[in-house]
């Protein structure tokens, strides 16, 4: 990557979890610090510079969703990852209202943590725009207006949702789970089939009759919109 | 039953209403007529009247309590009548308790059933993890091999998660009920329709939804239209290819009814038997069936943990319709 590594602190009590996730992270280029207790994670999380947090709920000593209040009101813009146990809707939802960017239920597999935390560190540095655009595909997120090569491109509300969740995520890797999770905002393992027919959809409208296709099926993980990003 | 119930609740209002209309109507006679002496027999009766009152009250509170206690799942508005008119309740209370005791035996017995499938089901994917790594790990092999035996051991452990999810999607669904959220049909049904529509012409199938405005019944939204969302994904997935399925919503005063029905190889009597339960299968069913199974298990809790019910029927050759029936709130 560049010349400045990002940092990660994973808060988190179980050695075996801890073990590969930093494994992963760092073979990614990361650097990776670790904080098995709750005191010591709001502690380093407030100390240091981190560029992301990810945050056991169930850690000893103080407990997940406190360290994230405390930390919340002292860095409310770092982003956080919740590790739960749970997977209820309600759950999800209740970690996203006290200020949590994201949220995976174990167990998870080390691609689909590596792509949120992707997902999360470029967010990070770039804001909202209005206009989004992939290579000659351009979003209007204010008049809802889609054009390729300035041919209009007309989609349902839905298709419109997908293919803004995917080009905001432009040259990254996006699982079907986080698919499920921001645009429907459900969190059931069997939609992923539903996803599946709806990028097929947006594909034909977008990618079909236009030679150069912009939407890529990444075998084992998900989807990604336009080639990989360039690195910092 | 709940009208016999009813009655007796009736017929102790009428007595409550009864002592006070005599306890007023006394002193309303007796008050002209009032002397010490008399005035002391007034007070005297008042004070017998509200102690009977305040028995009635009491006795009354305390059946309901009792009813409740009994019967968790039944909605206030109609406790549950285990007693005959007039039978007396030393007499009722054991027969109570006993059928009680029965139903916690009879969900006793089925969790040890459900535990030991599970674990059933557990012990094979963790067989063949365990196996592939230990062959691995017996002798020295070329780093293609230890890759090969890496990737058997990733799909089981995938086979572990999946079943550790359905497992704890289950477990949630039972307690998904919560009476005081409202839950718009025509809304959650606009939703499903939005979603599935796509995935039905995909199998090139239709997919019809009707039914009138305004239904709202008692259930958290998101988890109904989960468990209304997994019933039409399994009825689109054994619809033949070129047919329709139909998803109709009726309602009565009091009663929504939501039926899904659609064409198909429909079902044999005992494969509709434990259609609604995993694990429960005499032959071995792909894993894709297994996890159907669980979806319509997480739909069957989720409507029952809202107070309602899933009927089923299925003609073989000719399809399969299931019948939601969920308590209408009244506006």
């Amino acid at each position: 990557m560049g010349c400045l590594r990002m940092r990660i602190l994973v808060a988190e009590d179980d050695s075996s979890v801890v073990s590969f996730v930093r494994k992963g992270l760092e073979a990614e280029n990361y650097a990776v610090d670790v904080a098995p207790e709750g005191e010591e994670a709001r502690f380093m999380a407030e100390e240091y510079d981190y560029d992301l947090v990810i945050l056991d709920l169930n850690l000893p000593g103080m407990g997940g969703l406190d360290v994230l209040k405390h930390l919340r009101a002292k860095k409310p813009s770092i982003p956080v990852i919740v590790l739960t146990a749970r997977s209820g809707v309600e759950d999800r939802v209740k970690g996203l209202d006290l200020g949590a960017d994201d949220y995976l239920t174990k167990p998870f597999s080390f691609s689909e943590l590596s792509a949120r935390v992707r997902a999360l560190l470029r967010r990070g540095s770039r804001p909202a725009e209005s206009v989004l655009k992939v290579e000659d595909l351009e979003l209007n997120r204010v008049s809802r207006t889609v054009r390729r090569g300035g041919k209009k491109i007309e989609l349902t509300q839905k298709e419109f949702a997908l293919l803004e969740y995917l080009m905001r995520h432009a040259g990254r890797r996006v699982t079907r789970a986080m698919i499920v999770e921001h645009v429907w905002n459900l969190s059931f393992d069997s939609m992923t089939n539903v996803v599946d027919v709806y990028v097929n959809y947006v594909r034909k409208k977008v990618d079909e009759g236009f030679g150069h296709r912009l939407i890529r099926t990444v075998r084992g993980v998900g989807y990604q919109m336009g080639s990989d990003e360039a690195e910092e | 039953m709940t009208g016999e119930l009813r009655r007796l609740q009736f017929l102790w209002r009428c007595q409550l209403a009864g002592v006070c209309i005599l306890a007023l109507s006394g002193a309303a006679w007796l008050v002209p007529l009032a002397a010490g002496w008399l005035s002391r027999i007034l007070a005297f009766a008042a004070i017998t009247a509200a102690t009977l009152a305040a028995i009635q009250i009491l006795s009354a509170l305390h059946l309901r309590r009792l009813s409740r206690i009994l019967w968790p799942g039944q909605p206030q508005s109609s406790p549950v009548a285990r007693f005959s008119l007039g039978a007396d309740l030393t007499e009722a209370l054991p027969r109570m308790m006993a059928e009680a005791l029965q139903r916690a035996e009879r969900s006793r017995c089925a969790s040890r059933e459900f535990l030991s499938a599970v674990s059933h089901q557990l012990s094979q994917p963790l067989t063949a993890l365990r196996g592939t790594l230990e062959l691995a790990l017996a002798r020295e092999q070329d780093s293609a091999s230890y890759r090969r035996a890496l990737e058997g051991a990733l799909e089981q452990a995938d086979r572990v998660v999946r079943l550790s999810r359905a497992l704890r999607e289950l477990a949630e669904a039972d307690q998904s009920g919560d009476p005081s959220r409202v839950a718009p049909m025509s809304t959650i049904l606009a939703e499903i329709t939005l979603d599935m529509r796509p995935v039905a012409e995909a199998q090139s199938c239709g997919l019809l939804v009707s039914g009138p405005p305004e239904v709202f019944v008692a259930a958290n939204p998101q988890r109904l239209q989960q468990a209304i969302l997994y019933l039409v994904g399994h009825a689109i997935q054994f619809a033949v290819a070129g047919s329709s399925i139909e998803v109709r919503l009726s309602a009565s005063p009091g009663t929504a009814i939501l039926e899904v029905s659609n064409q198909g190889d429909g079902f044999r009597p005992e494969e509709l038997d434990g259609l609604f339960e995993p694990f429960r299968h005499i032959q071995a069913i792909s894993e894709e069936m297994e996890a159907d199974r669980f979806r319509l298990a997480v739909s069957k809790k989720i409507i029952e943990a809202a107070g309602g019910s899933v009927a089923v029927e299925s003609v073989p050759a000719r399809g399969t319709r299931y019948e939601i029936t969920l308590p209408r709130l009244q506006k």
